[in-house]
């Protein structure tokens, strides 16, 4: 978990804790939540592609996120 | 990044960029711009009044997804929809001759289910592309060429294709964007001139002055065909237009060696502008590369396989382009040449120039060859107006101090005493009445040497005859044959015989590598007096001390 939220803290620009979500991080756009997939995706945390859609907070993210095998 | 800096680049596509945008700008600091909307790019390309055409865009790169491209696949007739694709790059190109337009190739993925004896059209497809490009004359994006190497099963991401439009993973996004880069780079010419390679154990494995010239790994197929291949990229690059050199610490004739006798080597003397194969330090060899070149340092990239080597030129020439050396597994090493190739010397297209300049630069090495036979030594040094400062050593400059005991402790080759000294010990003798300390420092037409040379002085004590024992002479290797030390040399004698000193005894210790001055005060004209085994040779000259003709602009 302390991976993911490096990770989404690296892309978003800006330190994330569980609590981040799109309503109270400056800047966490569409784009930015693809380049999250992205960036989860090549560390081996797939979120499904009918999941992406719904996701508004690290805690989704949290919840989504599966580690590949 | 400052908000009111303009974009340089454009992108254009047919699919989501906007990621990578930001990906170039996060990698290079440029700010990037892309057209609002989705797939827009022709329009784009065809409305006078686009965004595109601001006065502060220079490149505008366009990436085509090629299955988005052909959404229904690549049927028969693909050669009439491409045709009108790059009708538009064409007209766009025509009317906007400031820009240039940087359009990536198709990579376009076979139909799973192609009948195995047809004809590949999606192969077809893209090499027509590919011609289309050609015909145009505009730079190319290799993108099938990197999702070839790179893997489509890493460098696509079905994912963020059916979630954003953007058909890349992470990875190809990150490949792409230093793609761009690289290209954007070839078009504003930073290109490097010249690649400055060192010999053992990087064209060849083994050390050629120990193992001989059969004994070096180097074959045409199999076990030391790695440096074949290494020895062909740089081959390459020649036929393109860098310039190659050689920087090796080796004797001449050695180094020499394998390029006259081994079969298998792909490299010719003739293919190297310059080659220096000697003792002396590599980083003053390169800066004499660089000079003899009139290139900037800032031109060159230096390869060696030693990390000592390579630290030292880092250090004292930052601006020459050093890469790391893949330690350890030969195998890698023609990777490296490839990488390196692509890293600094992709040019934006061959001009006839380029292909010929090796051969312009040989050309002027056998002119200036040809002239140095005819002219006397005496002409070429007067050509090089040298400009020599001699000077005695004061104790209100430390920095200058601090000089001094570093050329004490690093000058091995002319070096007739190998004394070193901290920077309080020439303090010391600088403070005690009877010793004198010298420095000199030079400049040629070509540059600033700073301070090459030191020379100390001991006055003997006591009653009898006023003399004085030469303790230090030494000189950089950088400036020896160019009469320096003659110049140096006669300076302190004139001033050793203002204070009297009627005369004056040069010494000489042996070292390993001091042997190019074993014979230095023989030829100034000195006499041998004693010579003790093991503690060095003592040679005199008495008054009245000659002048020394020089060819040097002398200031002492």
């Amino acid at each position: 978990m302390e991976n993911i939220l490096d990770i989404l803290s690296e892309v978003l620009g800006t330190s994330v804790s569980e609590d981040s979500s799109v309503d109270n991080v400056a800047g966490w756009d569409s784009l930015k939540t693809l380049q999250v997939v992205m960036a989860l995706d090549e560390a081996g945390y797939e979120i499904p592609l009918e999941k992406i859609a719904e996701i508004k907070s690290v805690r989704d993210i949290l919840s989504f996120a599966v580690k590949a095998q | 990044m400052s908000e009111n800096m303009s974009e340089t680049i454009a992108l254009l596509s047919n699919v989501t960029v906007e990621s990578l945008a930001r990906r170039i700008e996060k990698e290079s600091g440029l700010k990037v711009f892309t057209p609002p909307g989705f797939d827009t790019w022709r329009a784009e390309l065809l409305n006078p009044s686009s965004g595109l055409w601001r006065s502060s865009i220079q490149t505008i790169c366009v990436i085509l997804h090629g299955p988005a491209l052909l959404p229904n696949g690549v049927d028969a007739g693909f050669a009439k929809d491409l045709a009108e694709l790059s009708g538009i790059l064409s007209r766009a190109q025509a009317e906007h001759k400031d820009k240039v337009l940087l359009v990536s190739t198709l990579d376009l993925p076979s139909s799973p289910a192609r009948p195995l004896a047809e004809r590949n059209l999606s192969v077809q497809a893209s090499a027509y592309w590919q011609s289309e490009l050609e015909k145009m004359g505009v730079p190319v994006l290799d993108l099938a060429e990197l999702a070839a190497e790179t893997g489509r099963e890493r460098f696509y991401s079905a994912k963020m294709w059916y979630f954003g439009s953007l058909p890349f993973s992470r990875q190809g996004e990150l490949l792409l964007a230093q793609e761009i880069l690289r290209a954007e780079r070839a078009v504003r010419g930073e290109r490097k001139k010249c690649l400055v390679l060192d010999l053992d154990n990087t064209l060849w494995g083994g050390v050629v002055g120990e193992d001989g010239v059969a004994g070096i790994d180097l074959a045409s197929f199999g076990m030391g065909s790695q440096y074949r291949d290494v020895q062909r990229a740089a081959k390459e690059l020649a036929q393109q237009g860098v310039l190659l050199a050689i920087a090796s610490k080796n004797n001449r004739e050695d180094a020499l060696r394998p390029f006259k006798e081994h079969p298998h080597m792909v490299l010719k003397e003739e293919d190297f502008v310059k080659i220096k194969a000697d003792w002396n330090p590599k980083v003053s060899n390169i800066e004499a590369i660089a000079r003899e070149l009139s290139i900037g340092l800032d031109s060159l990239v230096f390869i060696d396989d030693s990390p000592l080597e390579r630290e030292a030129v880092k250090s004292a020439l930052p601006e020459v382009a050093v890469p790391d050396f893949p330690d350890g597994d030969s195998s890698r090493l023609p990777g490296f040449m490839r990488q390196v190739a692509r890293t600094y010397f992709t040019a934006l297209r061959l001009g006839e120039e380029d292909l010929r300049k090796t051969e312009m630069y040989r050309t002027e090495a056998r002119r200036e060859a040809a002239r140095s036979a005819h002219i006397s030594l005496d002409d070429y040094l007067a050509s090089l107006e040298m400009k020599l400062n001699v000077y005695r050593l004061g104790l209100d400059r430390a920095e200058e101090i601090a000089r001094a005991a570093q050329l004490t402790q690093k000058t091995n080759q002319f070096n007739l005493t190998t004394r070193r000294y901290t920077e309080a010990d020439i303090a010391a003798m600088i403070r005690d009445g009877r010793t004198r300390v010298w420095m000199a420092e030079l400049r040629d037409r070509f540059g600033d040497y700073g301070r090459i040379c030191l020379v100390i002085a001991r006055l003997s004590d006591g009653p009898g005859e006023p003399a004085a024992t030469i303790d230090t002479f030494l000189m950089s290797c950088r400036v020896m044959g160019r009469g320096v030390e003659d110049a140096v040399l006669g300076c302190v004698e004139r001033s050793l015989a203002g204070e009297g000193v009627t005369a004056i005894r040069g010494e000489y210790r042996e070292t390993n590598k001091n042997e190019p001055v074993r014979e230095f005060w023989d030829k100034m004209g000195y006499e041998l007096e004693t010579n003790v085994p093991g503690e060095g040779v003592l040679w005199i000259l008495r008054a009245p001390f000659n002048e020394r003709r020089t060819k040097l602009c002398l200031n002492c």
